[in-house]
């Protein structure tokens, strides 16, 4: 099984002519954006050489046909997720966007007083919408705090709920330290209680199956170029709930039903948030990002990254002045320190020996802040399509900085 | 040469002996550690360069037409580059150094294509407050 997960990588990373451009470069920053299958790129150019056309406008046939393959993207997208008969899909800029928008829109939900909890685990996207939100409209937030051993309890989030609370929203998985939380369950006690629930799965599509049927969320969001398509492209899932009882987040073309000088009337449905002319090209490279992602052994492919990632945490723990951050499951994403470095001193070297890593608070600086680590963390990531050898590249990289003290 | 062109003659020198990107950070990380000793009382907020990924303070002073320059980062490759900094501009006299083109100096030295554009932006920062504070004195 070893070696058919291992071919599944070889084959995968074949559809990513990144690594044959770059065959000096060591990318281990996935978790900051993913690279791009080659099938993605040829469906932007054929876009733009046969296709290019507004959607949702014009009557001629080029146009009808490109609003269709544009909606059928979006029912592909909810089927990916599982959740076609339950909620529907809005297009976004981003993780961010989607965060942004809900916030906006669910604060006609909520009475000053009100509460909305969130982990310690959140980057800035999941955390200062809402903290604007707690000035603008008299909420307050809760911080569900990481243990002693910087693992994350479901007990110390549930703890928090009070009658006030009317959100929770957390990360599926931490983008920094790469935990992931029990999201089906922490939904579900929510449910019992009333409470709704946004999940960001930013991190989490890229590692795990994403079934919003089964986790019984009411929003979920996720940018797309963390997952193998472009950048300016996001997701956010509703419930159909949630579809019916929010407002409109911008205003403009398409997103309205009739106007004049005085009133206008909007859409119902995605529509009334989704202003503008959209992101055309994005979201069919979604599209066919899918249709890439579909054709995969996810089986094996999620084994090989198994695999590679319990050999980087276990060479990792062999380097004496390394220390991991964070306790509990991970997949795919590690954050540790290095005895008496700066995180930017180690991100420069082994910028040097052309390994990508991030190193810093990763957009992250109030859990960073929350464990005392002021000199930031450095951060690997990798995906199906990274390699023993980058990883051995990295250990030996790792071992070289003592060259230089 | 006045004593500030023999110092960037100095430094030109030692960088040219570095064959790779390996001796030159070798060099920088661990020159930091000759670094004179930065009083705690002076790491104050004024003091502080913001922009950086690592935190840096730089005190400056002059006494007798020349600059006194004192630094101190938490992390090395700052440290390090904090001692080139100090190697070429204290005690030199402020009008030998004021309106000095550092990034091109630091070009010269082969220093900026090693580093990130924080630690570009970090240094440019830090020569910017040197250059300030030097026409102020001479003003």
């Amino acid at each position: 099984m070893t070696k058919l997960a291992l071919q599944a990588g070889a084959v995968f990373r074949a559809h990513f002519p990144f690594f044959e451009n770059n065959p000096d470069t060591i990318y281990l920053d996935s978790a900051a954006t993913s690279q791009k299958p080659h099938s993605m790129l040829q469906k932007i150019n054929h876009f733009y050489a046969h296709q290019n056309c507004n959607v949702h406008r014009g009557k001629y046939g080029l146009a009808s046909e490109l609003t269709a393959e544009y909606e059928a993207v979006r029912v592909k997208a909810l089927s990916f997720l599982n959740a076609a008969d339950v909620g529907k899909l809005v297009w976004t800029k981003g993780a961010t966007e989607s965060i942004n928008l809900f916030a906006d829109t669910f604060q006609s939900q909520l009475q000053p007083g009100d509460e909305i909890i969130v982990s310690q685990l959140e980057h800035h996207a999941n955390f200062l919408p809402w903290l604007e939100l707690a000035k603008k409209k008299g909420i307050v937030v809760k911080i569900a705090k990481l243990d002693s051993d910087q693992s994350f309890h479901e007990d110390n989030l549930i703890r928090l709920i009070s009658s006030k609370t009317k959100l929770i929203a957390f990360t599926m998985q931490s983008n920094v330290l790469g935990q992931v939380l029990p999201a089906k369950s922490i939904c579900n006690r929510a449910k019992q209680f009333g409470i709704k629930t946004i999940l960001d799965a930013s991190q989490a599509v890229s590692h795990q199956d994403i079934n919003v049927k089964d986790l019984g969320c009411d929003a979920l969001v996720f940018s797309c170029h963390k997952f193998y398509s472009t950048t300016g492209l996001g997701c956010l899932y509703l419930s159909d709930e949630l579809i019916e009882r929010l407002p409109p987040y911008q205003f403009g073309g398409e997103m309205v039903k009739t106007a004049d000088n005085q009133t206008a009337e909007y859409q119902s449905g995605v529509a009334k948030f989704e202003a503008g002319t959209p992101n055309i090209e994005a979201v069919l490279a979604f599209g066919s990002v899918l249709d890439f992602i579909n054709q995969c052994d996810w089986l094996l492919l999620r084994q090989h990254e198994a695999e590679l990632f319990n050999y980087l945490l276990k060479q990792l723990a062999l380097l004496s002045p390394i220390t991991i951050i964070g306790q509990g499951p991970k997949r795919g994403v590690v954050a540790f320190i290095y005895q008496g470095m700066h995180s930017s001193d180690i991100a420069d070297l082994l910028g040097q020996m052309n390994i990508a890593v991030r190193t810093g608070s990763m957009c992250a600086q109030p859990l960073i802040n929350s464990l005392g680590l002021e000199q930031g963390v450095i951060r690997v990531s990798i995906l199906p399509y990274n390699t023993y050898a980058e990883i051995d590249a990295l250990i030996s990289g790792l071992k070289q900085v003592e060259d230089f003290l | 040469m006045n004593s500030f062109q023999l110092k960037q003659q100095t430094l030109l020198q030692q960088f040219d002996n570095f064959t790779n990107w390996q001796d030159k950070y070798r060099f920088i990380m661990q020159s930091g550690k000759q670094l004179p000793e930065f009083a705690p009382h002076l790491k104050i907020e004024s003091n502080q360069i913001f922009g950086c990924e690592s935190k840096v303070w730089v005190s400056l002073n002059s006494k007798q037409g020349k600059l006194l320059f004192t630094g101190d980062s938490d992390a090395r490759v700052t440290k390090g580059l904090l001692f080139v900094i100090h190697q070429l501009v204290d005690g030199s006299a402020l009008s030998d150094i004021n309106g000095f083109n550092y990034q091109a100096f630091f070009t010269q030295l082969g220093l900026i294509q090693h580093l990130s554009p924080t630690r570009g932006n970090g240094l440019l920062a830090i020569t910017q407050k040197i250059n300030t504070f030097t026409q102020a004195q001479l003003d």
